[in-house]
């Protein structure tokens, strides 16, 4: 694969991601469940607090308008991506995510928010100069392999994952319905939690190994993509599952100089 | 960055009541995984915003003397009750809410809201 195609995929995928999560805010945008909760008047006095703008640009930048502009601009600017790669539009995708993301105080859907920013940000680096093109890349795929290889870290330290007590634990708090009745059948079956406990963070821990043998990379590729739409299954993300995707192609391309 | 379900942590349940007399009842949500939520999951993502909502006001509350009302998590709590209890049921004047935090079973009460009129838009 070459670098101007892993640019090409990245941008594409990105430009679905965000796509999707326009699209979903914008259906947002019209509930009274979303725009009286993050309404302007309840997160005024933080926004005047901790941002060195002035009071007139902070109403502006988060009424409940500017979020739907935004959102509508954001989905046209995907459009754009897959038509063209262009390090204007990619600022422009960063700087409102960025925006949306100061809305939700953090991030809205967690991860994927950071993880998007991750790609927006390699991307910038490899569109801005001919020269920069692969630390972009590397700078998403070291992003990605660090992210699997720190969540399996921190997993591996807890006594409650290893025991395979906190995978059931976990599940419950799911909003989906099956994933809470397959919650309460783990922690029956304890050997099975703590097997499926012992699959996650090997799963995640192993994915360093990938630099000392990037032949591998089909292999934990496709352990990712079941890893990602099992959670996706299981909490209903489907922004996470998108955004990991992603990052693939840029790590595909970093491991592939490895050999 | 990049913690992702690692620690179990503690249960959170809120539970509320719309008048004096009732007695406190568990809040829960549970929502159906769509064909398409793949691609569009608008209504899943809003309520796991809205749960990540309780999990910051608890860490705000971790903050010594600070002033429970005039925290955003608070008023991000309070807006987002207030919509959905109105929206179960219409009738909803008031409402209170506490939180409760179980540590090895047992429910342990983190905070109590005081009664809550509701604003008729």
């Amino acid at each position: 694969m070459t670098i101007q195609t892993t640019l090409s995929i990245t941008a594409g995928l990105i430009g679905i991601v965000l796509f999707i999560s326009s699209f979903e805010f914008l259906f947002l945008g019209s509930q009274k469940k979303f725009n009286s909760v993050w309404s302007f008047e309840n997160l005024k006095s933080e926004l005047q607090l901790n941002l060195p703008l002035p009071n007139f640009l902070i109403r502006i930048l988060f009424s409940n308008s500017s979020f739907n502009i935004m959102n509508a601009v954001m989905l046209m600017l995907t459009l754009f991506l897959l038509y063209k790669n262009s390090v204007v539009t990619v600022l422009a995708m960063f700087i409102m995510h960025l925006l949306i993301c100061i809305r939700f105080r953090g991030t809205f859907n967690g991860g994927s928010d950071m993880m998007i920013v991750v790609i927006l940000t390699g991307l910038i680096i490899s569109l801005a100069n001919p020269d920069w093109e692969k630390a972009g890349v590397i700078y998403i795929a070291i992003h990605t392999l660090y992210s699997y290889f720190k969540a399996g870290l921190v997993k591996l330290r807890s006594s409650e994952w290893r025991n395979g007590t906190a995978l059931p634990l976990l599940l419950s708090r799911s909003q989906i319905g099956f994933t809470k009745n397959f919650a309460e059948y783990l922690q029956d079956q304890k050997p099975i939690a703590r097997m499926l406990s012992w699959a996650v963070i090997l799963f995640e821990v192993s994915t360093v190994l990938l630099l000392i043998m990037p032949q591998l990379k089909l292999f934990y590729f496709c352990g990712a993509v079941l890893f990602h739409f099992t959670v996706y299954l299981g909490y209903g993300l489907n922004r996470f599952f998108w955004v990991w995707l992603a990052a693939w192609p840029a790590t595909f391309f970093f491991l592939s100089t490895l050999k | 960055m990049w913690n992702f379900f690692d620690r179990s942590g503690d249960a959170i349940e809120i539970r509320f009541k719309l008048s004096e007399y009732m007695t406190w009842q568990k809040w829960s949500i549970e929502k159906e995984l769509s064909p398409v939520g793949l691609f569009f999951n608008a209504d899943l993502n809003l309520s796991l915003a809205h749960y990540n909502i309780v999990e910051h006001f608890i860490t705000d509350l971790q903050v010594e003397g600070v002033d429970t009302e005039q925290l955003t998590s608070y008023k991000l709590l309070k807006s987002f009750l207030m919509v959905d209890l109105t929206e179960r049921w219409s009738n909803t004047v008031q409402f209170q809410f506490k939180i409760l935090v179980y540590k090895d079973s047992k429910p342990t009460d983190l905070f109590a809201s005081p009664w809550i009129q509701v604003e008729k838009s």
